[in-house]
């Protein structure tokens, strides 16, 4: 597997403010790559000028070897985008509007009639075909936007916030496809501020920050990569001073243990491993353990570690 | 791509505009009475007052406000844009795998098309109320006002697009509607601007006035001849630079400058 | 009746007035334009005998035209108000009904009051000061058009459902009285070219009324001799009609 998309030292001014600010960053062929950051972050924008929507300042991206700057018509036939505000008219209706996408995106008359009413008839919007846009809600724009991806399935497909206003179950169904959509070999790019959804289909994550990565791996690495991210609890029975403590505290090498009624908390990083050593020495010092639990960090506080973290040193 | 793949993508864009023509079934209603009102009210009292030499003041401001009509319908497709650009839709027309000058000369003949037909019942009274009884001269009225809408949806939406913002497109749009309408041949024969020297020059070098006195040449002719802005082969010969021009200058801004984001 | 709730409610829709100052540019261009494009070239070629000065002629009818366009902006406020919802809002707030409505009114009269003043500082710059009397009707006229412009702009924006066909009722009714009105001409071509009964009408529009008025302040000596009191007087049956249907129409439009 090669790279989809290529971005180096990539620079987007709006005025003096910099959206982006020198992002380097690769894609690889066929994989759900998820890009995390709060509001503002330059998710959007980044996705943008992939899209060929905006131009660069500086730096350049590149779209499987093809030049956003250089050479925007050929990015434009690899590349899809799925609008975070679903883009319509008041009047437009959603049966028209996928009719034409569809067209301009390849099909003929006929082919584009049945594959819109598949895709409408698979996300339930079928029955508001002939609804106006301003008539429909929330959910329903959000479903007709993704659509328009659906039909067109680009060789980079960008959801930027796909499953925003949408139900539960319609979420399922949706993350689903998108994953249908990988499995036709497509490198698939979801912006998000869910972190359930991040975790559920992203086979890597990046976490852009003031228009920087400030992170990137799978998941597991990143949560692995938070100081103290696991903490271990036990319930135990027995005497527990400053002792068992300090012992604890030297022989998982860690700063973060408490004891509150009877449960003692350890933070450490990979508790799996630790697990063992923290029982024999609580055993050690005639401690009896009742029952162990091992907590994993989630993307939340992934997020909060690379971006929030920065939020609060920036106050 | 293919040259058929982009006359195919052409054909969508410019059907874009087209397909929104029913949805403002209200605004056409409104416009044609207001043209009405134009014609059978203004026209007739205002030619009752006025005195410009042999020149028959009615017959004269009947094509002039169906000008004026073409003009404004064909600018409102610049607002079109921006109320896209509100929209975000631009972005995503931007973000199609259609080349940029497919989508620039798509919107234009697609705006062309679609003021034209805005403005097509209007031509019609025009027609009626002047007597043309001549099929060549119906016809060549019909396909200049397309040509003339084109262009101007082109330039319209061009500086849209470039502006990106309905409050500095409103002052353009104003600016150029009080400047190019109203210092031209549109209202005024070039007889009777000649009294203010400033607008007298303006209005001969105004390519509304020479789209405006081609149509009357087209429409009136015998009595007309004498009393245009320049002779016929001047008005052509102008018409084609202008056109040409701008289609350049209008590529060239679209392809290099074009990007999305409304009001950024 | 609280007056400074009706202030408030003006507050707010003069402070959106400013937000349009583009579309107000545009405005005051087209205004101007009139001014001094038409009737400039037009004084060259309208037939002495009939109008002596066009550009003296239709200087009171554009700031008669100006108050009109202004004040008429407020429909449109209410008709996004009502598109977007937002009307919900204005009716959970703790004014009674007719607050609201007199606040709405008052709102679309000062946007017309403060558009037209510098049309009418024009006015008294170009021809002579007129006398207190004068001074008087014209401030009546103006209170008068604007608050009969006002109401009809609410009217229209509430008189049906359907938004689009609000926008094109009060684009057809703004042309009716632009065109049909004595703005652009004298009342003699009017009844010469038009049936007695279409004369009548369009004579006493209100911007015919207030034109009128303007006209006989500032250039008496221009247009036949009319009787202010009278052209008041129909322009106050004019304003109670239209504040009466205003009012009612809005308020039944929003509480539906």
């Amino acid at each position: 597997m090669g790279v989809a998309v290529k971005i180096r030292g990539l620079v987007k001014k709006f005025g003096n403010f910099a959206a982006v600010n020198g992002l380097n960053l690769d894609i690889e062929e066929g994989e759900i790559f998820g890009l995390l950051g709060p509001n503002g972050s330059g998710k959007s924008t980044t996705l943008l000028i992939i899209a060929t929507v905006y131009k660069p300042t500086e730096g350049d991206v590149e779209v499987h070897g093809h030049s956003v700057t250089k050479s925007p018509d050929e990015v434009r036939r690899l590349v899809g985008i799925a609008f975070q505000e679903p883009k319509a008219l008041w009047v437009d209706n959603p049966y028209e509007l996928l009719v034409w996408h569809a067209m301009v995106v390849g099909y003929s008359f006929l082919d584009a009639r049945r594959a819109v009413r598949e895709i409408m008839e698979e996300l339930e919007i079928w029955e508001h075909r002939g609804k106006l846009f301003s008539e429909l809600s929330g959910g329903t724009r959000k479903k007709v936007e993704i659509a328009k991806l659906f039909l067109q399935k680009p060789k980079v497909a960008i959801f930027d916030e796909p499953t925003a206003q949408l139900d539960v179950t319609t979420r399922h169904k949706v993350w689903d496809m998108i994953e249908a959509l990988k499995e036709e070999r497509r490198t698939i790019i979801v912006a998000t501020n869910d972190m359930a959804e991040a975790d559920r289909l992203s086979d890597r994550l990046g976490i852009i920050y003031k228009g920087n990565l400030k992170a990137l791996g799978t998941p597991a690495e990143l949560k692995d990569r938070i100081p103290a991210g696991d903490v271990m609890e036990f319930s135990i029975e027995g005497q527990a001073g400053e002792h068992l403590l300090a012992a604890l505290s030297r022989a998982l090498n860690t700063e973060r243990v408490n004891l509150t009624n009877g449960t003692l908390k350890v933070y450490v990083n990979r508790a799996e491993e630790k697990v063992a050593v923290a029982i024999e020495t609580l055993s050690k010092m005639g401690v009896k353990v009742r029952s162990v639990s091992i907590k994993e960090p989630t993307l939340d506080d992934v997020f909060f570690y690379f971006t929030g973290a920065q939020l609060r040193e920036g106050r | 791509m293919s040259l058929k793949d982009d006359l195919r993508a052409l054909a969508l864009v410019a059907f874009w505009d087209v397909r929104k023509l029913r949805r403002y079934t209200f605004f056409l209603a409104m416009r044609f009475s207001w043209f009405l009102l134009q014609v059978l009210v203004f026209g007739l009292l205002v030619a009752n007052m006025v005195s410009v030499g042999d020149l028959d003041y009615y017959k004269f401001y009947v094509v002039g406000a169906f000008m004026a009509v073409l003009f404004s319908m064909s600018m409102v497709k610049g607002h079109d844009i921006v109320e896209e650009f509100e929209d975000g839709l631009v972005d995503y027309q931007l973000s199609l795998p259609v080349k940029r000058k497919v989508l620039a000369i798509g919107r234009a003949i697609g705006g062309g098309i679609s003021a034209f037909l805005h403005s097509l019942p209007m031509l019609i009274v025009v027609v009626l109320v002047l007597g043309v009884s001549s099929l060549s001269a119906v016809l060549a009225l019909a396909l200049a006002s397309f040509v003339f809408a084109s262009s101007l949806s082109g330039i319209a939406m061009g500086v849209a697009l470039i502006l990106r913002s309905s409050d500095r497109l409103d002052i353009l749009m104003g600016v150029s509607d009080s400047l190019l309408v109203r210092i031209s041949t549109i209202f005024y024969p070039i007889a009777a601007i000649s009294g203010v020297a400033v607008y007298y020059y303006l209005a001969k070098v105004n390519p509304v006035s020479h789209m405006v006195d081609a149509l009357r040449l087209i429409a009136i002719p015998e009595e007309y001849q004498g009393s245009a802005v320049s002779s016929p082969e001047v008005i052509l010969m102008f018409l084609a630079g202008f056109a040409f021009t701008a289609i350049l200058s209008s590529l060239f801004l679209l392809d290099r400058k074009i990007e999305g984001g409304y009001g950024r | 009746m609280r007056p400074w709730v009706i202030a408030v409610l003006s507050y707010r829709d003069l402070e959106r007035f400013w937000k349009y100052k583009w579309w107000l540019a545009a405005l005051v261009t087209m205004n101007l334009a009139d001014l001094f494009i038409f009737a400039l070239i037009f004084r060259g070629i309208v037939k002495r005998e009939l109008i002596p000065d066009y550009f003296l002629f239709l200087a009171p009818g554009i700031a008669s035209i100006a108050a009109f366009a202004a004040a008429f902006t407020i429909g449109r406020e209410v008709m996004m108000e009502l598109r977007r919802g937002f009307h919900h809002y204005l009716l959970s707030l703790p004014i009674s009904r007719l607050e609201l409505v007199f606040g709405r009114i008052a709102a679309g009269m000062v946007r017309g009051i403060i558009y037209q003043t510098p049309f009418l500082l024009l006015l008294l710059v170009l021809l002579e000061p007129p006398s207190p009397h004068g001074l008087l009707a014209m401030t009546l006229a103006t209170l008068m058009i604007v608050a009969s412009m006002s109401c009809l702009s609410i009217a229209a924006s509430t008189l049906v459902k359907s938004l689009e066909l609000q926008a094109t009722i009060r684009s057809l009714l703004y042309f009716l009285a632009f065109f049909l009105s004595n703005v652009f001409y004298p009342e003699s071509v009017i009844r010469e070219r038009f049936p007695e009964q279409l004369y009548v009408v369009i004579v006493n529009n209100p911007i015919s009324l207030a034109t009128s008025i303007y006209r006989e302040v500032f250039i008496p000596e221009m247009v036949p001799p009319t009787d202010i009191s009278a052209n008041l007087a129909k322009l106050a049956i004019w304003t109670l009609f239209l504040f009466l249907l205003g009012s009612h129409l809005y308020v039944r439009n929003l509480e539906r």
